[in-house]
Formats: structure tokens, sequence, C-alpha cells
């Protein structure tokens, strides 16, 4: 369960990255405003997993690592994998901050309303951009050690992290 | 010459003189505007417009009813969008900066009066009903209505934006104004 989850999300998130990063670039047309309706809807949808993630990460907590890891590297996964549950949460929320505050109405998935929180407004908007950019880039920084210290187990150590992960 | 000039004068002045019996107050009127955004709705208002009438209630068949639109006024909330909107894909205001609504008649409904007039608006010129309701005494009269009209045929967003894709063909068009004499 907490494995395919987690390859799941790598997949939506790759997308997510990519769809935001091409709907950016787009001038303002409709097929920039459908990227973005599938942004948003692809976002929380992320959202929603990563709830269920996290969740579901207290019930089936993840197997220990493999007898000599050193010191520095439990704490050093335990800490960059907190951190990378904290920018599953706060990043689609960053993003809907910004969905929110603009005056586009939207629907998830083209079919549910999202509820019109906050009031349209340009400080708290530019904030969520702000943050939204931010968090962008931190979960850009955090997954590439993340993929690295992955290959790294993989073919440095030669331990079967990586294989676990993948077929357990 | 001279005096038909005169004349025409003449008859511009009491014809404003007649449709200036009443006129509308602007901090205490509102213009709005709305469509339909990926099936969801999304407003805009014109804070610039005027209203001037001679209507009477009790005899609405002989007024005359005209509105200005300052398009300029735009306003949908977001300082890029105003921008968007103002350029020749949507209201062209360069080109077109005020919109017009005359009546040729008005006549009474069973539940207000309806005004059968001309709408000018980026250029084009269509006959088009505005429904209202008039409420008020002699001194202070609230008008209110409004009506849907089909922005394909004021070519009111063109180009990428002209299927109803994300942002829909008609619209719906909202006014409450305060007149005063
Ligand atoms: C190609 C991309 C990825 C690879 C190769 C990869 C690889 C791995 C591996 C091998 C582990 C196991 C670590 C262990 O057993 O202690 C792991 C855990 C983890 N991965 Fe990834 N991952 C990838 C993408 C992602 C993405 C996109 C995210 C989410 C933002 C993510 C979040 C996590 C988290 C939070 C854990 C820790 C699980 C836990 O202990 O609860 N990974 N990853
Ligand atoms: C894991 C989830 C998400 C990821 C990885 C992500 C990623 C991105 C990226 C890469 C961009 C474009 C580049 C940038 O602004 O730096 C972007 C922009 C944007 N995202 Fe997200 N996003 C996520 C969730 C969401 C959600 C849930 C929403 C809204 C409900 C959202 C709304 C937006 C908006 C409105 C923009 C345009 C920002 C602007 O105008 O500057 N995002 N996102």
């Amino acid at each position: 369960m907490a494995r395919s989850l987690h390859w799941l999300m790598a997949a939506m998130i790759g997308v997510q990255l990519t769809v935001g990063w091409v709907a950016e670039e787009m001038a303002r047309s409709p097929e920039k405003v459908t990227w973005m309706t599938g942004h948003k809807s692809l976002g929380v949808t992320i959202l929603l997993f990563a709830v269920l993630r996290t969740w579901n990460k207290t019930l089936d907590p993840a197997p220990l690592p493999p007898a000599g890891t050193p010191r520095w590297e439990i704490h050093g996964a335990t800490i960059s994998h907190w951190t990378l549950y904290f920018l599953m949460l706060a990043l689609p929320l960053s993003g809907w901050l910004v969905a929110d505050t603009a005056i586009f109405p939207w629907k998830l998935w083209w079919l549910v309303p999202a509820p019109d929180i906050l009031a349209s407004g340009k400080e708290l908007h530019e904030i969520g951009e702000t943050l939204h950019k931010l968090l962008v880039w931190s979960l850009v920084a955090l997954l590439s050690l993340h993929i690295l210290a992955a290959l790294r187990h993989h073919f440095i150590k030669r331990n079967d992290v990586l294989r676990r992960m993948w077929r357990g | 010459m001279r005096l038909r000039c005169l004349l025409l004068a003449w008859g511009l002045m009491s014809a404003t003189a007649v449709l200036a019996q009443w006129h509308s107050l602007v901090d205490e009127s509102e213009l709005t505007f709305i469509v339909s955004f990926e099936g969801l709705e999304i407003a805009g208002r014109f804070a610039g417009f005027q209203v001037y009438t001679n209507f009477d209630p009790n005899d609405p068949s002989t007024a005359q009813l005209e509105v200005q639109v300052d398009l300029r006024s735009a306003d949908m909330n977001d300082a890029e969008v105003n921008q968007e909107i103002a350029g020749p894909v949507w209201f062209d205001v360069p080109g077109q900066p005020q919109a017009s609504f005359r009546s040729q008649h008005i006549f009474t409904l069973a539940d207000g009066f309806v005004a059968h007039g001309t709408l000018e608006l980026k250029g084009v010129r269509r006959p088009v009903q505005v429904p209202f309701s008039w409420v008020g005494d002699d001194s202070r009269s609230v008008m209110t209505g409004e009506l849907a009209i089909d922005r394909r045929h004021f070519e009111i967003g063109i180009g990428e934006w002209a299927d109803d894709e994300v942002i829909g063909y008609p619209v719906t068009v909202k006014f409450r104004v305060t007149l005063v004499p």
C-alpha cells in the first residue's frame, strides 16, 4: 500500500510539475485555461493522496534501514522524508491559495465547483504565487537529493533499498 | 443655412432638456455583466455609466431612455484582466470607448416596462429589448432590470476566444440605477 502510493504520487508529481511549467509559459488563451484547470485538479488530487499517505504512514511505518547504516544517513533520511511529506501537503495548499484569490472560478476535473473561500485580492494572490514558486523549487531540490540518494543506495552502496521500494 | 443650424441646435437642446428630466447618480448605480467561465459565473462591472430619461411611469409610451457607458471603466477586479479586456479582442476601448443604448419606444408590461431600442457596442448597432422596473417618487426613482445579450453579435471575444469552450456566448447584463430629476 505505502509503496504503490509512493510510485503513484511520484508519477503524478512529475506530471504536475511539467503541466505547471508548460502552463506558466503560455500566453492567456483558452488552452492555458484548460491546462491550468488540469493543473489545479491534479494538484488537489495529489493533496488528497498526500493526506491519505501521511495518515497511512502512521499506520504502516516504513521498514528499518539496512543494518550498518550510519547515523547521519538515518537522520538525514528521516528529516528529508518528513520534509517531503510537508511539501506534498504545503505545495498544493499554496497553489490553492493562488487559485482561490484569483478572479477565475474553476471546477475540480471540470465537475465539482471549487469553493471560493477567500475573496479575490492582489496581495494574498501575490503572496500565494511567491510561496507556490518557493515550495516548487524546494520540492525540486529535495527530490533531486532524494533520487540521488536512492540511486546511491542502489549503485554505490549496492543495498536493496531501491529494490525493496520497487517490489518489496 | 444659418436658420437650419439654429433650428438644429434648438432641436438638440430641447431633446437633451427633455431627456435630462432624470439622470442617474453614479455612486448609487450599478451596471454589471455576468458570463460563464468553464461553466461557472464570472462577473464584471462598469463604474462609469450614465442614464438620462424623461420617463413617466404613468405615460411610458412618450418617454425616451438613453444610456452612455464608458467602456474604459470595465472592471473585473484584476488589473491584468482589465487591461486584457480593453484590448481589440474584447471591448476594443481605444477603437470605440463608448457604448450606448437609445430607446425607440417604451411599452408597459404586466410587471414593469420594456424599452425597445438600439444598443451600440464595439461599432455594432443592434436592436435590443431592455425590461425594467421603476420604483420611486418625483424626487428619486430606482430602475432595475436585466437582459441577456449574445457576445457574438457584438464581436466581443474574437480570435481564439471566438468559440464557447471556456467563455460562454450569453452575457447577462444587470442594472440598478438610482435617478434624480
Ligand atoms: C524517481 C523518483 C523517486 C525514486 C527513485 C524514489 C525512491 C525512493 C526510495 C528507494 C525510498 C525508500 C527509502 C527507505 O526505504 O527508507 C523512498 C522513500 C520515500 N520517497 Fe521516494 N522516490 C522517488 C520519488 C519520490 C517523490 C516524487 C516523492 C514525493 C514528493 C517521494 C517521497 C518519498 C518519501 C516521503 C519516502 C519515505 C517513505 C517513508 O519512510 O515514509 N519520492 N523513495
Ligand atoms: C504537488 C502539487 C503541485 C505542484 C508540484 C505544482 C507545481 C507548479 C509549477 C511548477 C508551477 C509553474 C511554475 C511556477 O509558478 O513556479 C505552478 C503554477 C501554478 N500552480 Fe501549481 N503545483 C501544485 C499544486 C497546485 C494546486 C493544488 C493548485 C490550485 C488549486 C495550483 C495552482 C497553480 C497556479 C494558479 C499556478 C500559476 C501561478 C502563477 O500564476 O504564478 N498548483 N504550479
